[in-house]
């Protein structure tokens, strides 16, 4: 049997709603104008045979409703030469989405035996329907193109469930640079800014780009996901500022992504000038012993301090260094 | 807290009165309210050398009276305030920058006078700085010392100022009501009393701490002033208003870290309209508006070259001067530390600026860079990361700042030890183990805030204690050096030396040292008066 027209039109109708699950009064209203005079029982009928070919899920809410929600013709091809049992590890797996599901589970949901549960996985991560991910020492299952919720398991910025520390300064370097020298006009004054309103500042799918054609990362493909962590990391060094042109977006204009439609996403780097502070400098705002030991007339006190007088000669030395770097020169009688 | 601070008010006034004054000090710090017998037999002094303390106490505005009567007998009780000890700590700030903030180029030396002695007058003071009436310096002088009453920089005070603020205002609320009934006040006629009397206060609040009218009938002041001259009494007692000074200082960072941030031009451009706005009072909340036209006819001309050079226009744009300041304007207000607001779009625009809330900004960066020189860059991560997601757990943090768990963790509890950051417990079961409870982290700045203000006065204790240390430990050298000082200036002979090259060079290494103390105590000073909002 072979899907009809009619089936393909609402099963394209599901698919425009993205990856939202749709309710089936929704899907009836929405086909009134590609299938007018479609009764309700004809719908029912198009969506349990979609169902049968693998392209739409299906799920029931407890108030009794029923949601659908639309696969790819590919992905529903592949289906189509799974059998039973490996059709009913494909729906868990696929149910588990950005979490993923662990062998162990799917067997005891199943109870299936273990044999046949390993071949199935095997058999169907060959056909790239299903994945594999390994956050500390533990394999999970999921689908192919699927992002893992639990950050942990981003390829490229953890290594075994733990983050990759090297990657990630290397990563925070190079758009830290890339930033920077996007962020002040060249060819002014040092201290020249640009206009406000200006719109050339880098966004991240140019800084996405660099990394990409930088190499720095062989082998893992390299994600915006990633990249907007670091990014985030940056900002929470006060290295670098998140910028928007034209309207603030707010929760309903911004995306999955936290991209927004209408307003570009552009980063600015600081000037490197910080604001100082005058309590660490002196020995006392390093101090390990300053909180709790360190009393008037104690045993550790400011007056028998080992620290003064260390931070003192210091102060001595480098005074008398730049006077002796003051007297050479002109006024002296070194010629 | 107040151990810490009682401890720097008795090392400021050793500093600046002496060994014996600072026992007087230190008794009234610890135990409040005494009085001179009381005070006497408590250090073992004589009435009068303790009178004479008190004397000069009182003569520099650190110790107020209060009059009680108790049967036949009145009694006179003396407390000390500590917020006057430490605006001690402000003098040389308040000294070095007299010139520029008077705009008068003898306000440095009067500004000195006036704080050696707590108290002038115009009189006393041109007779001890021997300045002749019929030289023109007289004139500089007198016209200086206008200028500073003029623009409030010092102000009028009399016998009933040295009088302790609160017995001033339970007198004024007893004639209150008294005014309304002879018998015990209920309580809504003390409500009613205390609101009225509010109501009255003049808002002109002094460095005294009471609030008071200036009562110019007894000050024998004349009330009718010519346009440009400022008349004054020769023999009335002036001192120094503080918060017009700090208010000033305030102005002064705020454009500095505006230049830091943005650049010179934008740090020229906050300054004149901070000079615009000329706020008297450290608690004012908000500038005036400001006129976009004002702003620019106090920038003068000669800074459009400097203004243009660091701004980068649109391409193939010239833009007037209006534009190219109102960018910059632009750019100050875009800044996301609060610099400058714009309230409408009336005549070109009217701005103004939030006091509080750039206080706030400034405190918050000198805040995170003290974290991250004592933290690190992890530490100023997670700090950030609980400062804008609010509580967090440890994995989630994890997740923000891309550290290890063991690293998080680390900086945690020596955050947590430091005291800028708390924990809440939330149990997920009735016994409340361990195990089953949900450990969130959170940081609130204004707590952080107080603990950096405590660490700032006990680091300026230290080093007052290290500072007469070093001192005590080279007594004999100084007083060999003025030894010989005072033997050169009375023979008039340069060549005569008591101190062999060692001694002069650890003369020298000595004078190192209390410069760089100074150094380190005057930036601490600055850094305590943006905390306490330089009030």
């Amino acid at each position: 049997m072979e899907v009809t027209e009619e089936e393909l039109t609402v099963h394209k109708i599901i698919l425009e709603q993205g990856p939202i699950f749709v309710d089936e009064i929704k899907i009836h209203e929405l086909i009134e104008y590609a299938l007018p005079d479609t009764s309700w029982e004809q719908l029912q009928i198009i969506l349990e045979s979609l169902h049968s070919f693998g392209l739409v899920r299906k799920r029931q809410t407890h108030d009794e409703r029923v949601l659908y929600q639309a696969r790819t013709k590919e992905i529903a091809k592949k289906l189509q030469n799974l059998d039973e049992k490996e059709f009913e590890i494909y729906e868990l797996i696929e149910n588990s989405e950005r979490k993923g599901i662990a062998k162990s589970e799917i067997q005891k949901l199943t109870k299936i035996v273990q044999s046949i549960v390993e071949s199935s996985l095997k058999s169907m991560q060959d056909q790239q329907l299903v994945k594999e991910v390994k956050p500390k020492n533990k394999k999970l299952y999921m689908l192919f193109d699927i992002k893992p919720a639990d950050e942990s398991l981003s390829r490229l910025l953890y290594n075994n469930g733990e983050v990759d520390i090297l990657v990630v300064e290397a990563l925070k370097t190079l758009c830290y640079n890339f930033i920077y020298h996007r962020s002040f006009p060249k060819d002014m004054d040092e201290d020249a800014v640009y206009y406000p309103g200006y719109t050339g500042y880098p966004t991240l799918p140019k800084i996405l780009q660099c990394v990409i054609e930088s190499k720095l990362i062989a082998e893992v493909e390299v994600e915006d996901a990633d990249i907007r962590q670091i990014l985030d990391v940056l900002i929470y060094e006060g290295k670098i500022i998140r910028i928007f042109s034209g309207a603030i977006p707010d929760s309903d204009t911004m995306d999955i992504m936290g991209t927004s439609h209408g307003s570009q996403e552009m980063y600015v780097a600081r000037k490197q000038r910080a604001v100082g502070n005058a309590w660490t400098p002196p020995p006392c705002g390093r101090c390990p012993y300053f909180k709790d030991e360190c009393t008037e007339d104690g045993e550790i006190s400011p007056s028998n301090c080992v620290f003064y007088p260390q931070w003192l000669n210091r102060g001595i030395s480098i005074a008398q260094e730049t006077n002796r770097s003051k007297g050479k020169g002109k006024n002296t009688m070194d010629w | 807290m107040s151990v810490t601070l009682n401890r720097l008010c008795c090392y400021i006034i050793r500093d600046d009165f002496g060994p014996i004054v600072e026992q007087v000090a230190k008794i009234l710090l610890q135990k409040g309210r005494l009085t001179l017998p009381v005070i006497a037999k408590l250090l073992k002094f004589t009435l009068t050398k303790t009178r004479e303390c008190l004397f000069i106490l009182i003569q520099h505005n650190l110790v107020y009276w209060a009059d009680s009567r108790e049967s036949q007998r009145i009694g006179i009780y003396y407390s000390i305030e500590r917020d006057e000890i430490l605006a001690r700590l402000n003098f040389g700030i308040y000294i070095k920058n007299a010139a520029d903030w008077v705009e008068s180029r003898l306000a440095g030396d009067l500004v000195k006078h006036i704080l050696l002695n707590g108290k002038v007058t115009f009189a006393g003071m041109v007779e001890e700085l021997k300045i002749s009436k019929k030289s023109s310096k007289y004139k500089d002088v007198k016209e200086s010392f206008s200028k500073m009453i003029e623009k409030k920089n010092i102000f009028a005070v009399d016998f009933t100022d040295s009088k302790s603020a609160r017995d001033k205002a339970t007198e004024a609320e007893q004639r209150e009501l008294a005014k309304v009934t002879n018998f015990i006040p209920t309580k809504k006629q003390m409500a009613e009393a205390k609101a009225k009397l509010a109501a009255n206060l003049d808002m002109d609040d002094n460095a005294t701490g009471s609030k008071r009218k200036l009562n110019l009938e007894n000050l024998d002041r004349p009330t009718k002033q010519h346009k440009g001259e400022m008349t004054f009494d020769e023999n009335q007692y002036f001192r120094l208003n503080y918060e017009k000074f700090n208010v000033k200082e305030r102005h002064k960072r705020f454009a500095k870290f505006v230049r830091d941030r943005i650049n010179r031009s934008a740090g020229a451009i906050i300054k004149y309209i901070l000079d615009i706005a000329d706020c008297d009072k450290a608690s004012e909340i908000e500038s005036c508006s400001i006129s976009l036209h004002r702003i620019l006819k106090n920038i003068p001309e000669i800074k459009d070259e400097m203004f243009a050079q660091q701004m980068k226009t649109e391409k193939g744009k010239t833009v007037s001067r209006e534009s190219l300041i109102k960018q910059y304007l632009d750019c100050l207000i875009e800044d996301d530390a609060n610099i400058l607001c714009k309230k409408d779009e009336n005549m070109g625009g009217m701005f103004f600026i939030n006091y509080n809330a750039f206080c706030e900004s400034l405190k918050q960066q000198v805040f995170e860079n003290i974290i991250f020189e004592k933290y690190g860059i992890k530490g100023q991560r997670i700090l950030k990361v609980l400062h804008t997601k609010q509580k967090l757990d440890e994995k989630a943090i994890t997740a923000f700042t891309l550290m290890s768990v063991t690293d998080v963790r680390q900086k945690l509890v020596e955050l947590f030890n430091g005291g800028f950051v708390q924990v809440q417990e939330v149990p997920r079961s009735g016994d409340r183990a361990p195990s089953r409870t949900f450990f969130f982290w959170y940081v609130d700045y204004n707590k952080c805030y107080e603990a950096i203000l405590q660490n700032y006065y006990r680091t300026l204790a230290n080093i007052h204690q290290v500072r007469f240390e070093q001192e005590s430990g080279a007594a004999r050298l100084l007083d060999k050096k003025e030894k010989e000082d005072a033997l050169k200036q009375l023979n008039n002979n340069t060549f005569i030396q008591l101190l062999t090259e060692s001694e002069t060079k650890a003369l020298n290494d000595l004078e190192f040292i209390l410069t760089q103390l100074d150094t380190a105590q005057l930036r601490i000073v600055q850094d305590i008066m943006l905390f306490k909002n330089y009030k």
